[in-house]
């Protein structure tokens, strides 16, 4: 019988569109980061050349400054006329460092290192006509400037810077363009994943919504189901308790003693297999998670009375001994009363089954801080240690059990187990081979707090 | 408290063992009694027998426990007590059948013919003393 039942059921196109958002995501994130690195190296590469381009401008300016002065001190031999010649020659060294920084790596730094010799020696003849001019006279300063190729010089300078100015300003709009571009990348990606992700997630919240509905059904199939088995189990088995009881009652006339003997055997009989189905029941109900606590304020020392009385008999029939330890005040205890009998009626039932004859089974009682513990200790066959992990299983019974010396469905412990868990409490157990067993429940006074 | 203040019991019940079983041993009893296989024929009987108390199945063919407690409940003649004798023992229907009237849930495979017999009595004896 599969009394098996997956707790959580999310249905797996929900991971599947979990897993293409995260894709996504992911990947528009690198694309745009991608778009925004370029648009970056683009704009500084647009500012470089617009730097350079200012530079240049600021050199040829400066060289004309330096000529025009140099004219017109030759002209009228007046100091004062020198002043942006010497201002221009103390700034132009400076701004070929700049340059040669700023082209530094570009398609212009050859064509520029063309330029500054002819700088250098437009400055060399300049110095040496104002040079001439003072120590030989006016004629020989007119004479060097007639003589060299100056004239020459200074408009191959400027052809050169012009046509490094034009290129420069083409470069910059370029890399405008590429900024532009970019950024209009960027802007329509990000719209893109926007989008994107507004509808993955629209559809992964009615994936959700179908899986909890899902959900949702399972569990009422599962409620009806354990109503319906319950139903049918229960049925038959309890036709024959109310014939069984009126043949024991004599209700269809005295019975011998043999055969009030086999009657009295058949109603144990069908009493344990109601017991079994309600155990099969309980724990189809624990897997389905609809074993629901009831808790109420109770005397944990008189339930546990109840169940040792409850017993009894069968431990006198065996000549095993039964003790009951407590303590001297009332344990009080918020618990689920019919549940918890459950569960320490399995133990004790269990206790006695591992037991041989002439054994002893002892309850403790004892009370804690915030916790009550119940233990359930006998001088029984032990436990191997390899079993002693599985104990606490569904349908997990002792060697045995499965030699067919004892009889159990398996079921009792695990049962155990759950309520003790449904009241945030656990169970243990402490057993070694021929050497008997000892189980403790541990239950919190308050199963909320 | 005496023989002749039996109640009149109707079982109605689709399982022939336990239909039959309950209705022999009532009669055994002395109780007044009759027994319906579902809840349309139930309505159809209580009209001529007039039940003091219905032991009442839920799952059945036709017309089950629900069905006959929301009929019943509209009769403007009904003096009889619905007891719910089920073995389903799901909280949900408990409920809900409880609040369409009936007086107790009784899960079936926890009792004999012998205990319901016991515990009709006592009920019927409860509410003779009250009166």
């Amino acid at each position: 019988m599969a009394l098996s039942f997956r707790r959580s059921y999310v249905d797996r196109r929900v991971f599947t569109a979990l897993s293409i958002l995260a894709l996504f995501s992911l990947s528009t994130t690198f694309v745009t980061i991608g778009a925004v690195t370029k648009m970056v190296s683009s704009r500084q590469e647009g500012l470089n050349y617009s730097n350079a381009r200012t530079t240049l401008g600021d050199l040829l300016t400066e060289l004309n400054a330096a000529e025009s002065a140099q004219r017109g001190y030759l002209l009228v031999e007046d100091k004062t006329y020198l002043e942006p010649y010497n201002m221009a020659i103390k700034v132009i060294p400076g701004d070929v460092t700049t340059l040669q920084a700023q082209l530094a790596g570009t398609p212009y730094s050859t064509t520029m290192s063309t330029i500054y010799p002819l700088v250098n020696q437009k400055l060399a003849e300049l110095a040496s006509t104002i040079t001439a001019n003072d120590t030989q006279g006016h004629d020989a300063a007119i004479s060097i400037v007639a003589a060299a190729d100056g004239q020459s010089r200074m408009s191959k300078i400027r052809t050169i810077i012009t046509s490094i100015l034009d290129n420069l300003n083409g470069e910059v709009s370029a890399a405008r363009v590429e900024v532009n571009q970019y950024a209009s990348w960027a802007r329509d990606i990000g719209l893109l994943a926007l989008g994107g992700t507004l509808v993955l997630v629209v559809g992964i919240y009615f994936l959700f919504d179908h899986a909890i509905e899902a959900e949702r059904a399972l569990d009422q199939a599962k409620d009806e189901f354990v109503s319906l088995a319950s139903h049918q189990l229960r049925t038959p088995a309890t036709g024959i308790k109310s014939i069984l009881s009126m043949l024991e009652h004599g209700d269809f006339g005295p019975l011998t003693d043999r055969q009030h003997n086999v009657v009295s055997k058949a109603v144990r009989s069908n009493a344990r297999e109601l017991a079994i189905i309600e155990e099969l029941l309980n724990v189809a109900k624990a897997d389905a998670g609809r074993l629901v606590l009831k808790p109420v304020e109770l005397d944990l020392g008189k339930l546990v009375e109840q169940v040792v009385g409850e017993q009894q008999a069968a431990y006198t029939t065996k000549y095993i001994a039964l003790g009951l330890h407590q303590p001297s005040h009332t344990v009080k205890l918020l618990a689920d009363e019919e549940k918890l009998y459950m569960a320490i009626t399995n133990l004790v039932d269990n206790a006695r089954k591992y037991t041989p004859e002439g054994g002893s089974v002892t309850v403790t009682i004892a009370n804690h801080r915030n916790h009550v513990s119940i233990e359930v200790a006998d001088s029984g066959i032990g436990i191997d240690e390899h079993e002693l992990d599985h104990i606490f299983d569904r349908f997990q019974r002792s060697r045995m059990v499965l030699a067919g010396t004892i009889e159990g469905t398996g079921l009792g412990l695990y049962l155990a187990r759950r309520i003790a868990e449904l009241h945030h409490g656990t169970i243990n157990v402490d057993s070694k081979k021929d050497h008997g067993s000892r189980f403790t429940m541990i239950l919190p006074r308050r199963p909320q707090s | 408290m005496t023989a002749k203040t039996l109640p009149k019991i109707m079982i109605v019940e689709d399982d022939d063992i336990i239909r039959e079983v309950y209705t022999l041993k009532f009669e055994l009893e002395g109780f007044p009694v009759t027994a319906a296989e579902n809840g349309q024929i139930a309505l159809e009987r209580a009209a001529s027998f007039e039940p003091d108390i219905i032991l009442l199945d839920m799952m059945m063919p036709v017309m089950g426990g629900l069905d006959f407690m929301r009929a019943w409940r509209a009769l403007p003649e009904r003096a009889a007590e619905v007891i719910v004798f089920s073995n389903i023992s799901a909280p949900n229907q408990m409920n809900e059948v409880l609040a369409l009237g009936a007086s107790e849930y009784w899960v079936k495979s926890d009792y004999t013919p012998d205990r319901a017999t016991t515990a009709i009595v006592e009920r019927w004896q409860r509410r003779d003393n009250q009166k």
